[in-house]
């Protein structure tokens, strides 16, 4: 995205500490992030107010009004069993970017800490957990959160427990290999000849300096863990009906294809934007903590 | 090694001797083989030295170190024999937590690259606080305080603002201030300084080398200087130790070393330096050849392919080091020959 940087941009004086940090400077000046930042925002917004916006219940059906098109009164439709869809996209959002956040965290708080240790101890150790992760990836991610999911149960922490467990293979492999990299400089060796000990090596020294990849591995996840739930429960895994979700509304518009096709776009749409809103921050993120690409974007 | 053997030897430490290593020996195992980076290697020093270890990159002068430190990395590296006797203990006895008390809190460490030996996300008061706060036991508030001070005393202007600085705010001989309040900030009785001014400039350097002398000597604090440069040990070092290929060559009095040179490498050593008073005609002195292979040594002395002394008994003995002046020694054949020749 760095072919969007301009002169004039180049010319803006550099950042002084008593400012916004660097990098949000840096990713402001990215379209493309910009656009992925205000639809989070919003997305957010939508899902903190979701009570206070949503015109309906999400969960109250009529049974006067099934599969109606876009109307006044429900400017997006009503569903098979007469439920407001904007109600339950809005509520939908709540459940969506909670799955997406939560995947990433949980993700994280077992990657990360695995591939600090890895990296750190190397030898026998090193081997354990990144056979272990290996063995891990050979199963399709899908397969797994599938198998996990039929085992645990449809629930929001379930859910993103799945999806979180299957993208932590990326972190650690992310973070070892920066870590390694960290363990070899020499303010690595410094540190241990002041006589830090091996915890804070690890937490302190190790961890902040190998962090950037996983920051930008992590937005990108969300985008992905987003489409993981939807995809789940799709097949009928997910969060459990009559919970709102994008995923299981598309299902619905799925099964009612033929008389209701309206149906399909609400949810589809929203997916798509987030989806990719996510996936341009990580992107824009990319480059603006890029060492290689700092200074030119 | 026993543990009387052990008690007896910590009784010959003579009192002022702050550390003395003991036929030191370190391998790096190696798919080309085994690595005799530091091989049977003895030195000591007093409170208040300046003890120099000279030698071109890889004779195992950063390694003789960081085996001091316990540094090495292993694997591959591992300390096969000797001792490192410190304040009345054997550093190579000790259990990894006590190592921890040692480094940092009695031993203080300077690296090579000021540019990298920083933490970049780490701001530099918080970086000098971190040690005082593991070996000190010092509060959060009590450290920073303290950390301001030793920046002052490191002649780092404006320190109150440069507390809050990352290290890519600052200029190479400023973090090697830094890293010199860090490594003094606990008050070791012994500072290992590897190759601290070398990636400086020149005027750097000399202002670097000044504060270190004069840091270690306002506390008596023993100073080992490791470096490849011979003229910056001329003026401060006490002694000067020469290794090559893994073993030490030549130790004594820096004006012994520098005046009566025993070992053909020394002298070669001193003739690659550049002497603004030499004629400007010809070439730079240099020694032929390059190191050898430590994995795989001469029988006899390792110096001997590039010695313009080389005898055939070079060739098949390699000379164990032998007194050649008042505490001056020399592992050399032809030692008095290399010593008449200057």
């Amino acid at each position: 995205m760095t072919e969007l940087s301009t002169a004039e941009e180049a010319m803006t004086p550099r950042a002084s500490r008593f400012n916004m940090p660097e990098w949000l400077i840096g990713l402001l000046r990215h379209k493309l992030s910009v656009f992925g930042l205000v639809i989070i925002f919003l997305s957010v917004f939508v899902a903190l107010s979701a009570s206070v916006i949503s015109p309906y219940d999400p969960l109250q059906q009529d049974y006067d009004n099934l599969l109606n098109p876009p109307s006044f009164g429900h400017p997006l439709g009503t569903d098979y069993v007469g439920r407001d869809v904007t109600s339950r996209l809005i509520y939908g959002t709540q459940i969506s970017l909670t799955v997406g956040l939560l995947s990433v965290i949980i993700a994280a708080l077992i990657g990360v800490p695995l591939g600090v240790l890895a990296a750190f101890y190397g030898g026998w150790i090193d081997a354990a957990i990144m056979r272990f992760i290996d063995a891990k990836m050979a199963i399709p991610g899908l397969m797994l959160s599938m198998l996990l999911l039929l085992t645990l149960g449809g629930s929001i922490m379930t859910v993103s427990f799945a999806l979180g467990f299957g993208l932590s293979s990326a972190q650690s492999r992310l973070i070892r290999s920066q870590a390694l990299s960290v363990k070899e400089r020499e303010y690595f060796q410094a540190a241990r000849a002041m006589g830090v000990s091996n915890f804070k090596l690890m937490f302190i020294h190790m961890l902040p300096n190998s962090i950037q990849p996983v920051i930008v591995q992590a937005s990108l996840g969300v985008g992905f863990a987003i489409l993981g739930e939807a995809g789940l429960s799709f097949l009928g895994l997910g969060v459990t009906p009559p919970t709102p979700t994008w995923g299981n509304m598309l299902s619905l518009a799925f099964d009612n294809l033929r008389s209701a096709p309206h149906l399909m776009y609400p949810p589809g749409i929203a997916i798509v934007l987030v989806v990719i809103s996510f996936s341009f921050v990580g992107d824009g993120l990319r480059d603006v903590l890029d060492p290689r690409l700092r200074g030119k974007i | 090694m026993t543990q009387t053997t052990h008690q007896q030897e910590k009784l010959d430490v003579a009192s002022d001797t702050v550390l003395d290593v003991r036929n030191l020996s370190t391998q790096f195992r190696t798919q080309a083989g085994v690595i005799k980076a530091v091989d049977n290697v003895s030195f000591n020093v007093k409170e208040g030295e300046v003890l120099a270890i000279v030698g071109e990159s890889g004779c195992g002068k950063s390694v003789s170190a960081l085996s001091v430190m316990r540094l090495v990395p292993t694997p591959p590296g591992e300390i096969t024999d000797g001792q490192v006797l410190f304040g009345g203990q054997d550093l190579l006895q000790l259990r990894n937590e006590e190592m921890r008390e040692v480094r940092g809190g009695q031993i203080g460490m300077i690296f090579q690259e000021p540019m990298t030996s920083l933490n970049p996300v780490m701001t530099i008061g918080a970086q000098i606080a971190e040690s005082l706060m593991i070996h000190k036991g010092m509060s959060k508030e009590a450290a920073l305080d303290r950390a301001e001070e030793l920046l002052i005393s490191v002649g780092v202007s404006d320190a109150r603002l440069k507390m809050d600085d990352y290290p890519h705010q600052m200029s190479g001989g400023q973090r090697q201030r830094v890293m010199i309040a860090i490594a003094m900030s606990c008050e070791p009785k012994l500072l290992i300084a590897d190759e601290a001014t070398t990636a400086l400039d020149v005027t750097v350097q000399a202002q670097i080398l000044e504060l270190l002398i004069n840091v270690t000597q306002e506390s008596r604090t023993a100073l080992i200087i490791i470096t490849h440069n011979l003229g910056i040990v001329a003026r401060y070092a006490n002694r000067v130790n020469v290794m090559y290929a893994g073993k030490l060559r030549e130790s004594g009095s820096a004006i012994d070393v520098y005046k009566k040179s025993a070992h053909p490498y020394t002298v070669g050593l001193l003739g690659s330096v550049p002497n603004l008073m030499a004629s400007t005609e010809g070439k730079l002195d240099s020694i032929e050849g390059e190191i050898p292979d430590l994995s795989n040594l001469p029988s006899g002395c390792a110096f001997e392919p590039r010695c313009t002394f080389a005898q055939d008994r070079c060739r098949t003995e390699d000379p164990s080091l032998q007194a050649v002046g008042a505490e001056h020694i020399a592992a050399c054949w032809e030692a008095e020959k290399v010593q008449g020749s200057k």
